[in-house]
């Protein structure tokens, strides 16, 4: 298992309730597991308590089978995240935050150059890399990164909100790529409210609303049903709302 | 109209950001009181005593008050119209030039004449504010020393409303060339650097100047050695040059009112209509222009890998230096601390010197040192904060949180070990660089300074970093997050302040009292050795201190990091 989260309880500070609550995600080598829900529906939160972002109240998080809590480290070491805001150091060229990332997970000078080429080609990013990352259009940071956040090749790549932002060109690229990625061996993750981004992806789909987790989907079996996922989450979610 | 107003009061927003917080803070306006009195205090003393004194000067054997009042109020008023000149033009270039609102701005309904004349009554409203600072306290004492009537005071409301337009017409001559060299410096760092060294030391020469015309004064009680016969005779001659400073001095004082009235009049209507038309045009210019006009660096292959400690290094090194806002209030004021503490330095050793007829040059070195340390560590306070968000998305490297942020130690304390250590050399070698200087420092004594100098930086440097992770706002408004970094800065400049005054008195009065018999001490041995002594050991206490504080609980405390 590349990923277990087991009965995780996150509070905020100076709220009453919590806003993820027995959150239990299982993702296996060689699958794309994504996490779908409303805006404020916990995906965020689980995503980051999962990064080590977020501390957290209850509950385990293992990453390639280290435990966030007592080996974080070497948990951290195994997964490669792409938060949903920006968080890029601004005053460097997207070449500079590239090869920060690389030397912060200590890759070796052989292996950065080939995999700098491979993303580069593939996320279309050409001489503008050589810019201001403050210069960038939305697009042009998400690509950034995302490079910098699989220049170590992780076994885990973690991803909030991946699509929003990018064009549909490169949009097919990183779905091409979050294929190849897992049919090596690995896991992608990532949250979303891209109800077909998540159909055509993913393998399995946990849907979360108001911090729980309401269904674990296998979508092979799913798309057997001949029924659609936007109408089946909908109905779901609101039967919870109705509730 | 409506569309007016709101804009209107978002750009003042903009303008004055101070006034529109949801929490009054207390003690940051406590502090700018403070500050803001203790300047215009010194200022306005200086001022009260130069006009006190030149009006008694005579010129050619004839006492003429009236004539040297009128001379005086040019000079001033030059100055006021320079100063207020350069504020008004970066406030008008950074209200022309804002592109963070640019976007929305394009898309609303409104006219871009109706958005233009919104920013343009708040800059007008910002310059008038400022005036208002500089004008009246300087026209208050001037009444004051001529002892003149109430026409006086109403002539004052009249420069008042005239003198802004003037440095409103500067602005507008000189912001085009200043829009191009600020897009040329924007991503010359280096050039920036020398630029801003430059300015922060001549900002201080005539700082120090103006401070050293104060210690004169102390001296000779009296202001009459200001005025040669040379500086009298500029005066006279610059008052037929300054225009429209002349005019304007000749509408206070009452002298050719009619035609001084209208020459002012004139050039204050012509500068509010070109300054409307010419910040107009530009402002149309900006607004659709292409933003992404940012040079590529020089490209280079990759492949070479750092060690992580130099990687978060450089990190942090491109992060202050390609940003003006932290390249000034960091590098320039650690390269420019040297200068500072060498003038400060020969302030004080005169007014010690004249008071109790010393030299006390390790006492003075120790505490000039320590206090301009805390003023250059006072960036380390914003340590974690500058980062913003991505001191959260930092919380995903597989890296400790004690390793991360010592990097930040390392750093400040590099730079901050520079800046000590050549201002004590500057000081050592003063007499040799500098011909008139009097500091013989003894090599011995030298060293000392350097050691507990720097002791006391990285104790600095610690608690600072610290303070700043205790209480970080990474993630809100930068008003917030403004607010929450002049917290943390007046927390350890409080704390580095009342510890440099304690090391730096202890340390004069063991220096005093050393050379003391001690019958008149009432038995008390006090040895030399002790101003030595004491200081040092307060100093490794404070870094042992320093240090406790910063690694306990480090990890928790960086893992609670989350707003």
């Amino acid at each position: 298992m590349l990923l277990e989260v087991n009965n995780l309880y996150k509070k905020y500070h100076k709220r009453a309730n919590y806003a993820i609550e027995d959150i239990n995600i299982v993702g296996r080598p060689g699958e794309i597991v994504g996490v779908l829900g409303h805006n404020g529906a916990g995906k965020s939160t689980t995503i980051k308590c999962i990064t080590g972002m977020h501390p957290y109240e209850q509950g385990t998080i293992s990453i390639a089978g280290h435990d966030m809590m007592t080996d974080a480290i070497a948990a951290k070491q195994n997964f490669g995240y792409v938060s949903d805001e920006y968080t890029l150091f601004e005053k460097m060229t997207g070449y500079e935050f590239v090869n920060f990332m690389a030397d912060i997970y200590q890759v070796k000078s052989s292996d950065r150059k080939a995999r700098i080429q491979k993303f580069q080609e593939m996320l279309a990013l050409g001489d503008s890399i050589y810019k201001p990352i403050s210069s960038y259009s939305h697009g042009m940071k998400q690509k950034v990164s995302f490079m910098g956040a699989l220049i170590h090749n992780p076994k885990v790549f973690i991803l909030d909100e991946p699509m929003v932002g990018l064009d549909p060109h490169t949009a097919n690229q990183v779905r091409r790529f979050f294929y190849e990625h897992s049919r090596s061996g690995n896991l992608v993750i990532f949250s979303s409210h891209n109800l077909d981004t998540v159909e055509k992806v993913c393998d399995r789909v946990y849907i979360i609303d108001q911090g729980k987790i309401l269904q674990e989907i296998d979508m092979a079996a799913f798309k057997r049903t001949g029924c659609s996922l936007e109408n089946y989450f909908l109905l779901i979610t609101q039967r919870v709302a109705k509730v | 109209m409506r569309n007016f107003r709101t804009l209107f009061k978002y750009e003042r927003r903009m303008l004055f950001p101070g006034s529109h917080g949801k929490r009054f803070d207390l003690l940051g306006a406590l502090t700018s009181l403070i500050f803001t009195l203790a300047i215009a205090g010194i200022f306005g003393l200086l001022i009260y005593y130069i006009a006190d004194g030149y009006l008694e000067v005579k010129v050619d054997r004839v006492l003429d008050p009236m004539t040297r009042a009128h001379e005086l109020l040019n000079a001033v008023y030059t100055i006021i119209v320079v100063a207020l000149g350069i504020m008004c033009l970066e406030k008008m270039r950074s209200t022309l030039t804002r592109t963070s609102d640019t976007p929305i701005f394009l898309r609303l309904p409104v006219k871009n004449g109706t958005i233009f004349r919104a920013k343009f009554t708040a800059l007008l409203l910002w310059t008038y504010v400022a005036a208002f600072l500089l004008i009246i306290p300087v026209n208050l004492i001037f009444y004051f020393v001529l002892g003149v009537g109430g026409d006086f005071l109403l002539r004052t409301l009249l420069v008042y409303l005239l003198l802004p337009m003037v440095s409103f017409l500067m602005a507008t001559i000189l912001i085009l060339p200043y829009m191009v060299i600020i897009k040329f410096l924007s991503t010359r760092y280096f050039l920036s650097f020398v630029a801003l060294s430059v300015l922060v030391v001549g900002a201080f020469f005539v700082y120090s100047e103006i401070l050293g015309v104060l210690r004169q004064l102390f001296e000779n009680t009296s202001i009459q050695f200001l005025f040669s016969n040379e500086f009298v005779d500029f005066l006279i001659k610059a008052k037929l040059y300054t225009y429209p400073a002349n005019s304007l001095a000749s509408v206070q004082m009452g002298i050719d009112m009619q035609r001084s009235l209208i020459i002012t009049v004139s050039i204050a209507v012509v500068a509010l209509l070109a300054t409307f038309f010419i910040t107009g045009g530009l402002y149309r210019l900006v607004l659709y222009r292409n933003r992404d006009g940012r040079k590529s660096r020089k490209k280079r292959s990759f492949g070479f890998q750092r060690k992580v400690t130099a990687s978060l290094l450089r990190k942090e090194f491109i992060t202050v230096y390609r940003e003006p806002k932290y390249l000034f209030s960091y590098f320039t004021i650690a390269f420019a601390m040297p200068f500072m503490i060498y003038c400060s330095y020969t302030l004080f050793e005169t007014l010690v010197l004249n008071a109790l007829g010393l030299k006390l040059e390790f006492a003075l070195s120790l505490i000039v040192v320590l206090v301009f340390s805390i003023l250059t560590n006072t960036f380390c306070a914003t340590n974690i904060t500058r980062d913003g968000k991505s001191a959260l998305k930092a919380k995903s490297f597989p890296i400790k949180a004690s390793k991360l942020l010592f990097s930040k130690v390392l750093f400040c304390s590099i730079i901050s070990s520079l800046s000590v250590i050549a201002s004590v050399l500057l000081l050592y070698f003063s007499s040799a660089i500098f011909p008139d200087s009097t500091i013989a420092i003894q090599p011995v004594d030298a060293v000392i300074v350097c050691a507990i100098g720097l002791v006391f930086s990285f104790s600095q440097i610690l608690i600072a970093t610290r303070t700043d992770l205790n209480c970080a706002v990474v993630d809100a408004s930068p008003e917030e997050v403004a607010r929450a970094s002049d917290r943390t800065i007046a927390k350890v400049v409080s704390v580095g302040l009342v510890l440099a005054v304690v090391i730096g008195l202890l340390t004069f009065f063991i220096s005093v009292f050393s050379g003391v018999n001690p019958d008149f001490i009432g038995g008390i041995v006090i040895e030399e050795m002790y101003a030595y002594i004491f200081p040092a050991v307060i100093a490794l206490l404070y870094f042992a201190l320093a240090n406790v504080y910063y690694y306990v609980g480090i990890e928790k405390a960086f893992a609670k990091l989350t707003k």
